[in-house]
């Protein structure tokens, strides 16, 4: 079964720190993700306004490393599927919850559904598990790393 | 015995076209697939692994979220 996986689990599997079962779903085809995720971990990797503790950290990188990082980011890998709007808007705007959430939800809970995949996320979020629940979507909350 | 169907929802009618319209067009394939290889170097593997576990991250997604809505999990 695929599984759409948030941000920080697709970091773990970009730097080969994701569970093997999850690198090798990978090279399977198995895995998607959404441009929300994936916006929101290139924004908070490039985000030169932060300041936050996130910055510092990868200021500190070393110079190969932190272009390794860019790189690794502005080019994912061709085995992640990432669909787009034109496949997915239609689904999200047919979505009629108890409960409205964001862009970046619906856009996980169509991607999910179209799909018959599973949604892996890090961060517990009360709506999306609202919504995985009622739409009959597996939820897994997990460590990006686990 | 009359059997009830469930009329289908917008919900499902929406999923069917997109459906039908990725088996057309190959939207959800990946472009390859195979063995995941490629190396990442062990800095910046110890950087992600340091940041996914010890909050850093989901810090800045925090942030992120409450600078922009529509990236922040709810």
């Amino acid at each position: 079964m695929s599984t759409v996986v948030d941000d920080a689990t697709l970091l773990a599997i970009l730097t080969k720190r994701a569970a093997a079962h999850l690198l090798a779903a990978t090279g399977m085809g198995e895995i998607l993700t959404t441009a929300s995720w994936y916006y929101r971990l290139h924004r908070a990797i490039h985000d030169e306004r932060s300041t936050g503790s996130l910055s510092r950290v990868a200021a500190d990188l070393a110079s190969a490393a932190q272009t390794e990082l860019h790189e690794l980011l502005d080019e994912l890998p061709p085995e992640i599927v990432v669909p787009g709007p034109r496949l997915l808007v239609p689904v999200m705007g047919a979505l009629r919850l108890q409960r409205r959430v964001n862009y970046l939800t619906a856009e996980a809970l169509a991607t999910a559904i179209i799909t018959g995949a599973n949604i892996r996320a890090s961060i517990e979020a009360p709506l999306l598990s609202a919504a995985c629940a009622e739409l009959g979507i597996g939820l897994e909350l997990l460590l990006p790393t686990e | 015995m009359a059997i009830e169907h469930e009329a289908p929802t917008e919900l499902d009618a929406a999923v069917a076209r997109a459906r039908a319209r990725a088996a057309a067009t190959g939207d959800l394939r990946p472009i390859i697939t195979g063995a995941f290889e490629g190396s990442v170097s062990e800095e910046l593997a110890d950087f992600a692994q340091r940041i996914l576990t010890d909050g850093t991250y989901a810090r800045e997604v925090r942030r992120l979220g409450q600078e922009d809505p529509d990236l922040a999990t709810i």
